[in-house]
């Protein structure tokens, strides 16, 4: 059995706005998965309902065999949530939020209170126990969120968009806890629209694209779907007998082995034209398979 | 692992601590802040007003102040929907949707409470706290409490703009504590139409306060009214909140 299986979800909202359409991907225990995809492509839709926050208009996601509609409180024994944008309460230590979350979901005082200090240490926020919240950075308020959900002890755990807004060292040190947080927990599911977040944490991706599945697998099949070891982008438009390109924004993109680069690099520069050579990864598969780079929907 | 009733009960208490306890011991000057207009007025009728409107202005500051921190509930439930996200982060948990709702109901009243305990003690002081009124002012309390803050929940959802929200509860405050007859007698409304005070919760509770106290004799269609009226209004809310308290969105 999966930890998550998602089949043919579709979601319409009320004003038409078509969010999903026929999201499929199963998730096996144990895994890290990260759902890629630029603003507006349906991740946090998908996330909502997995999550029992929304309705799907048609298809069904089912949670450790329980179906998120006709089985919400079932689901809600087994998952944790950090929502987009989410924060912890200003006006709470990072003990009191934890703690009081434990609670709130029905652990006994003393286990909340060992979890809760467990956790917390795990993510290294023991010097900022008995701080309120609302002095705390941003990046270590997500910490104390990751702290709470894997403190839950949930089987399954979503995070949408855990790293959001934070500067590049505050991502780092979510991506830290997070790596914690994958030893102890069963499943996690997040979704990113950061490429090197996805490729730094996760086990498999699912590439969304306006609301359809484009690709769901391991990093090493991804890194193989793009089939070429580097990258060159010319800044202009050049075409080149034998080779495919894409064109974006005033590039044109070349997907080539090793020995192909220094040709394409010289008809660039002798057509005037800047050029450079990067190594492929997760982003060049979303290049393919989308024909748009996933930051300009950021 | 708790489960079932117990599991809900601490809920309701642990949302309370957080909200209400925490949140009073770390931002005390909320209750400055809600219990100026009812000093203030106070403060007037001491000075302008008889014995009588003096102890009508105290019924007043109690039913002002259940009732504006029950309704208060509207920016707390939406800060922690829209802002936070504390209520999504909640979903996802095996909290019901009403135990969540009582537990800010329950926070607002631990944030009345020191307000209410000096205007209880000013009642006492005043000779006002007969057995009978003190019964009869523990359940209006509470039914003006329950219906304020149950009505302030309500109208929380149909905001999505935190921006929004804050004024609605200034606003709601202000009509349901000053346009009915809770800082006056409804004996000066027309004969006959003395009813129309108890339509709002918080004219009801306070014209059968001002009445057990002794303090006016109202048409028995205006205590009638009253009693109605405070019973219809909770039966309301309640009703409403058991059709909109729910986690997921359509």
């Amino acid at each position: 059995m999966s930890a998550i299986a998602s089949r043919d979800v579709w979601k319409r909202y009320g004003n038409g706005v078509v969010a999903l359409r026929g999201v499929s991907f199963s998730v096996e225990r144990g895994r890290l998965v990260a759902l890629l995809g630029r603003n507006g492509a349906g991740k946090t839709t998908w996330i909502r309902i997995a999550s029992t926050q929304l309705l799907p208009t048609k298809g069904t996601v089912e949670v450790l065999g329980f179906d998120v509609v006709s089985d919400p409180w079932s689901v809600r024994e087994l998952i944790a949530m950090i929502p987009q944008e989410g924060a912890p309460l200003d006006i709470l230590t990072p003990f009191e939020f934890v703690y009081s979350y434990l609670l709130i979901r029905g652990y006994g005082r003393s286990e909340a209170k060992k979890r809760a200090r467990e956790a917390l240490a795990l993510l290294e926020l023991e010097p900022y126990i008995k701080t309120t919240i609302g002095e705390l950075s941003g990046g270590l308020k997500r910490r104390v969120l990751v702290a709470t959900v894997l403190a839950s002890g949930a089987e399954v755990l979503f995070l949408d968009e855990p790293t959001l807004g934070l500067d590049p060292l505050a991502r780092r040190s979510v991506w830290r806890a997070l790596r914690e947080a994958k030893k102890m927990s069963g499943t996690m599911l997040l979704t990113t629209h950061y490429m090197d977040e996805a490729e730094s944490l996760a086990d498999e991706v699912i590439i969304v694209h306006q609301g359809k599945v484009m690709f769901s697998g391991s990093l090493e099949e991804a890194r193989k779907a793009t089939n070429h070891r580097f990258r060159v982008e010319v800044y202009g438009d050049l075409e080149i007998d034998g080779y495919d390109r894409i064109k974006l924004k005033g590039m044109t993109i070349f997907y080539v082995g090793e020995d192909e680069t220094e040709d394409i690099l010289k008809m660039a520069i002798a057509k005037g034209y800047d050029a450079t050579v990067k190594t492929t990864s997760l982003e060049d598969l979303f290049i393919k398979l989308t024909g748009e780079k996933i930051e300009e929907g950021v | 692992m708790r489960k079932g009733f117990s599991r809900q009960l601490i809920a309701i208490l642990t949302i309370s601590w957080i909200d209400g306890v925490l949140s009073l011991r770390r931002a005390p000057l909320w209750v400055v802040s809600y219990l100026l207009m009812p000093l203030a007025l106070l403060f007037f009728f001491s000075i302008y007003g008889n014995p009588i409107m003096m102890k009508i202005s105290i019924i007043g500051g109690i039913i002002m102040i259940a009732m504006s921190n029950g309704i208060s509930i509207l920016g707390d439930a939406a800060f922690y929907r829209i802002y936070v996200k504390y209520q999504d982060l909640l979903i996802a948990t095996p909290l019901r949707p009403i135990s969540y709702i009582l537990g800010l109901s329950l926070s607002m009243l631990v944030f009345a409470s020191p307000g209410l305990m000096l205007f209880l003690v000013l009642a006492w002081l005043l000779s006002m706290m007969t057995p009978s009124f003190t019964l009869i002012l523990a359940i209006c309390l509470i039914m003006v409490w329950a219906s304020s803050s149950f009505m302030g929940f309500i109208v929380s959802t149909l905001f999505n703009r935190l921006r929004h929200v804050w004024p609605v509860a200034s606003i709601l405050s202000l009509v349901l504590a000053i346009l009915p007859p809770v800082y006056y007698p409804a004996t000066i409304l027309p004969q006959g139409y003395q009813w129309i005070g108890a339509l709002a919760p918080t004219g009801a509770a306070a014209m059968i306060l001002h009445q057990v106290s002794g303090l006016i004799e109202l048409e028995t269609s205006a205590i009638m009214t009253s009693i109605a009226s405070l019973i219809g209004y909770m039966t309301l809310f309640v009703l409403l909140l058991i059709f909109r308290a729910r986690w997921r969105e359509g």
